[in-house]
């Protein structure tokens, strides 16, 4: 074998391994399944806050966590009914109590049909974030009393910070 | 230089350039902490637009300077129609967006998601580039109340 093809193979052999660790690089930046959550159809949440409204999300933090941004949509908001009006919406971190991460009241001034609302909330490494699988269950209820929710659709997600 | 050293120092700058570019991506997806901001205190403001706010994220801008995209998620309370917007780099209040006005007796909160997108010419730099909010309560002054928020910038890919 002449010099100039060993040259070429070593090289090529190089080429290969940089693009085989790109492609492992950004598919570990992909978004995994567990991290996303959309429930459609009509939902509806009846509790006074501040409980489990069980929707899970996870997110895997590496060993050294990091903050996470979880986003909170909800569709279109049906109806919202109770003796007292307001609903609060949180997340369990981990299992652990129910904690407002950002803004918490989900609109319900209007009587008739409002639009989407987003919320954005920042979860942070000493809100008991660990090393592995962490999990965001969303939470709330009634802000002054027992109250019930009906929306067309929810989506959650969650965006690493690293 | 024999053979086996050929391979040996191919090998290693192969290496090399494998943990650069490991190092890049990396870089790439990266959102450093100072690009999000999480306010656990109610802040009453009290000023006709437009004032700044004490509400600061920080973006780093590679030398092609890219839009970014800022997002406020907040509860609040106003007793009047209200502004928000945001300065870059300590710039005038820019691309204000209207929050309609609540305040029932019961104190509850009503909720708002904005989000601008920033472009280069609208005063963003290579480097480090400041985002504050900013805005005002009616053409006067009124209460506007922001209850618990996050802002969060971030760079377009």
């Amino acid at each position: 074998m002449s010099r100039i093809s060993q040259f070429v193979r070593s090289q090529s052999i190089c080429l290969a391994i940089v693009c085989l660790v790109i492609g492992c690089a950004a598919s570990a930046f992909a978004v995994p399944p567990e991290e996303t959550l959309h429930v459609s159809g009509q939902i509806t949440f009846n509790a006074q806050c501040c409980v489990s409204l069980d929707r899970t999300i996870a997110a895997t933090e590496p060993e050294k966590p990091v903050p996470v941004v979880v986003t909170f949509e909800v569709g279109r908001i049906i109806s919202e009914g109770g003796v007292h009006r307001g609903f609060l919406s949180g997340l369990m971190v981990n299992g652990g109590p129910c904690t407002f991460y950002g803004p918490a009241y989900v609109p319900t001034i209007l009587e008739t049909v409002v639009d989407n609302r987003t919320f954005q909330w920042v979860v942070l490494p000493s809100d008991g974030l660990r090393p592995g699988t962490n999990t965001f269950t969303l939470c709330g209820g009634g802000a002054f009393g027992s109250t019930s929710l009906t929306v067309a659709s929810i989506t959650m997600s969650a965006r690493l910070s690293n | 230089m024999s053979i086996g050293s050929k391979i040996t120092k191919r090998l290693v700058s192969g290496i090399a350039t494998v943990c650069v570019v490991v190092g890049m991506v990396s870089s790439a997806f990266a959102v450093p902490p100072n690009e999000i901001l999480r306010i656990e205190t109610n802040q009453t403001f009290t000023n006709a637009c437009c004032v700044f706010w004490p509400e600061t994220v920080t973006v780093t801008e590679p030398k092609a300077v890219v839009p970014i995209t800022v997002t406020l998620s907040t509860d609040y309370r106003s007793d009047l129609d209200a502004v928000i917007g945001i300065s870059v780099n300590n710039h005038p209040c820019m691309t204000e967006q209207l929050v309609i006005h609540f305040a029932p007796s019961d104190g509850a909160f009503h909720s708002e998601n904005l989000e601008w997108v920033v472009l280069p010419s609208d005063g963003l730099i290579k480097g480090n580039n400041t985002i504050t909010l900013c805005g005002g309560v009616g053409f006067n002054g009124g209460n506007l109340t922001l209850g618990f928020n996050t802002l969060a910038a971030r760079i377009s890919k």
